[in-house]
């Protein structure tokens, strides 16, 4: 059975100009001990996903089904729901200061998060923080556990904050952007330290970036969002290698080759979420958009790149790839000659 | 005339802290850049990369050492003296939302330079504005509009437009796509491109991310803790990186491909502080090939045996030695 599914979760923001549709219809599932990446770009709804799981949407409207472990999400009431959120699901964002208190040491933080959740004394509590700083690879834990959170580096932050994530042994964990502020070698640390903790822990992860390398490096399977939709979804290797969507295949192209090579850009930007383009959000963007792509939506169905392949695009099920074959395929679609 | 447009000598720059300490951001850094060429410059939080830039375009007095640009020695020109060399001295920041004034309008923020430099005028103001704008895809009708009202993207085409204004024989690029969304990313690389082939610039272009330098760069120089540790062409440094810091940061990055496997060089601990540099080499502490000559001496940046003439690296006991 999966640890985490959602049905058809809507989430909007009411603003002054109407309505901000942020998630519309997600759907996703994610199996214990399995890591789930979500990719889009600012905007794209990826952020408030997994804020919505975690129950953390302040004044939105939320519809749909946030099943977790067996239960649904959004009909527990907010005690049940924050004894799931510390225990059961941990989380890490991008900027662990912010989810620091400044005013208190790492170590008592660590300990506080444990006794809300279990009966346990202060003093045992407080040699379980040190176990855990130990654990997520900070040196002399016994002694940085009684340090404030100023005095950490960046990469020992997102450490302490993992610490933390991981003291109760949830069954998921949600990070958010983790390495993102991160420098190249100490972002390298903090992505094995998640993959070390998901192996001993048994984990699920659900890894949201916009870093497509990232993705590839931990991600079993990967999630694509535009304008809060889903717009494809796939295992690892099918995403990267056999892509159906055309915003997938242009973020692809997007990304720097070799020196010299002229990058393809999606032209244009993201549509504003006030004002939303008719049909398919990505159509004024696309360089395959047909008559029907600016009339409907399409659904996300499936499509032919691997097993559980699904993406929400009109191109035939068959469009599936980056070589020649799948461009003439999508080129006959368009009714265009192939280049 | 020589290859470099830009030369810089043994530059150090210290940011004076009370007791006697300092920020040693820049400790001793000579490069040149060559006329047309876009030169990279990579390293971490702390490395000095940005600080260099500054002082290159002397956004900073330096504390020790010579920026020469085009023959002509900068390092000390006062202010009104510096006017001329500012014209062909540009640069483009990260931020496209804080280096903008968001009061103004996006004509009078891309003309500053001409109003600056007396250059042009009312309506022939206008017009080469326009033609900027048009230059690097904006919408010369918009001139009247406020930052807010364009993207991150377009607000960073207007920083481009802005620096290429007078016309500059060098523009410094200080993390110019970091910012950005990766489709928009792309948008902006090849305009950089387009714009360098055009009109003949030349760039130092700073980014943490070395995929981008990979792309745009035709040289790169790696810095730690305010050095140069290794400098060559893009293709050799990447290709077979001969510092082991070069080397860490380079595996660290997960190619964008789940097909290939990511090993990382995972390096001991964060980069120490540039308050109190480590002695001799100053990766030594975290170097996984660190031997005891390298905490006795500090390494040169040298050609190394079976280097060409252009491939530096400061390290005594280089990678890939055959």
């Amino acid at each position: 059975m999966s640890l985490l599914e959602l049905a058809d979760l809507a989430v909007s923001f009411p603003s002054p100009d109407g309505a901000v549709h942020a998630l519309r219809g997600v759907s996703l599932t994610l199996d214990p001990g399995r890591t789930l990446g979500v990719v889009g770009e600012s905007g794209s709804g990826k952020s408030t996903a997994a804020l919505a799981i975690l129950g953390l949407n302040r004044g939105a409207r939320v519809s749909g089904r946030i099943g977790f472990d067996g239960q649904d999400l959004l009909s527990l009431g907010e005690d049940r729901l924050r004894e799931v959120r510390g225990s059961q699901i941990g989380m890490v964002f991008q900027d662990p200061l912010s989810s620091l208190h400044p005013y208190y040491t790492v170590g008592r933080q660590i300990a506080e998060a444990i006794r809300a959740h279990e009966d346990v004394g202060a003093k045992a509590a407080r040699r379980r923080a040190a176990d855990l700083l130990r654990l997520v690879g900070i040196p002399e834990p016994e002694r940085r556990a009684d340090d404030y959170p100023h005095e950490f580096s960046g990469g020992m932050r997102q450490r302490v904050m993992l610490a933390m994530a991981v003291a109760l042994r949830p069954k998921l964990l949600i990070a958010d952007e983790p390495t993102t502020a991160l420098d190249a070698t100490v972002q390298a640390q903090i992505l094995e330290l998640i993959m070390r903790l998901q192996r001993e822990y048994g984990m699920a992860v659900l890894l949201i970036t916009h870093d497509l390398g990232v993705v590839a490096a931990v991600a079993d399977e990967v999630m694509v969002m535009y304008a809060g939709r889903v717009v494809e979804s796939a295992d690892s290797h099918t995403a990267f290698h056999r892509p159906h969507h055309p915003y997938t295949l242009g973020l692809l192209a997007s990304l720097p080759g070799p020196r010299g090579q002229r990058l393809r850009p999606i032209p244009g930007q993201p549509p504003s979420l006030l004002r939303m383009p008719d049909g398919c959000p990505f159509q004024p963007r696309c360089d395959y958009a047909m008559h029907q792509c600016a009339a409907t939506e399409p659904p996300l169905l499936t499509v032919t790149g691997g097993p559980a392949h699904r993406s929400a695009c009109w191109l035939p099920s068959g469009a599936v790839g980056r070589d020649d074959g799948a461009e003439r395929i999508r080129a006959r679609a368009i009714g265009r000659k192939a280049s | 005339m020589s290859g470099a447009l830009l030369e810089v000598r043994d530059l150090v720059k210290h940011f004076p802290l009370r007791h006697g300490h300092a920020v040693r951001a820049v400790d001793g850094v000579s490069l040149d850049v060559r006329r047309g060429e876009t030169l990279g410059l990579v390293g971490e939080t702390g490395s000095g990369k940005s600080t260099l830039a500054r002082c290159m375009t002397r956004l900073h007095d330096v504390t020790a050492g010579h920026v020469v640009f085009d023959g002509d020695d900068i390092t000390g020109l006062p202010r009104r003296r510096l006017r001329p060399y500012r014209r062909d001295l540009q640069m483009i920041f990260q931020d496209p939302y804080g280096s903008l004034n968001p009061h103004r309008r996006v004509g009078s923020i891309i003309g500053d330079p001409f109003a600056v430099h007396g250059v042009a005028e009312g309506r022939e103001r206008k017009r080469r504005v326009q033609e900027l704008m048009e230059l690097v895809g904006l919408n010369p009708e918009h001139y009247n509009r406020f930052p807010a009202e364009f993207s991150g993207g377009q607000r960073q085409r207007i920083g481009v437009a802005r620096a290429l204004a007078l016309r500059p024989k060098l523009i410094v690029c200080d993390e110019p796509v970091s910012a950005l969304d990766v489709s928009i990313q792309a948008q902006i690389v090849n305009l950089l491109a387009d714009l360098q082939r055009e009109l003949g610039l030349t760039y130092v272009f700073i980014a943490h991310d070395l995929s981008v330098v990979g792309h745009l760069c035709d040289r790169v120089a790696v810095m730690y803790l305010g050095k140069v540790v290794e400098i060559g062409p893009t293709e050799e440094v990447y290709g077979r990186p001969r510092h082991p810091y070069t080397e860490a940061l380079l595996s660290a990055r997960p190619a964008p491909d789940p097909d290939v496997a990511w090993q990382p060089t995972l390096l001991a601990g964060d980069p120490p502080s540039p308050i109190a540099p480590p002695a001799a080499c100053r990766f030594h502490p975290r170097c996984p090939m660190a031997q005891p000559r390298c905490a006795d001496e500090e390494p040169l940046l040298e050609v190394k045996p079976g280097d060409t003439a252009t491939r530096l690296t400061a390290c005594h006991f280089p990678m890939g030695t055959p």
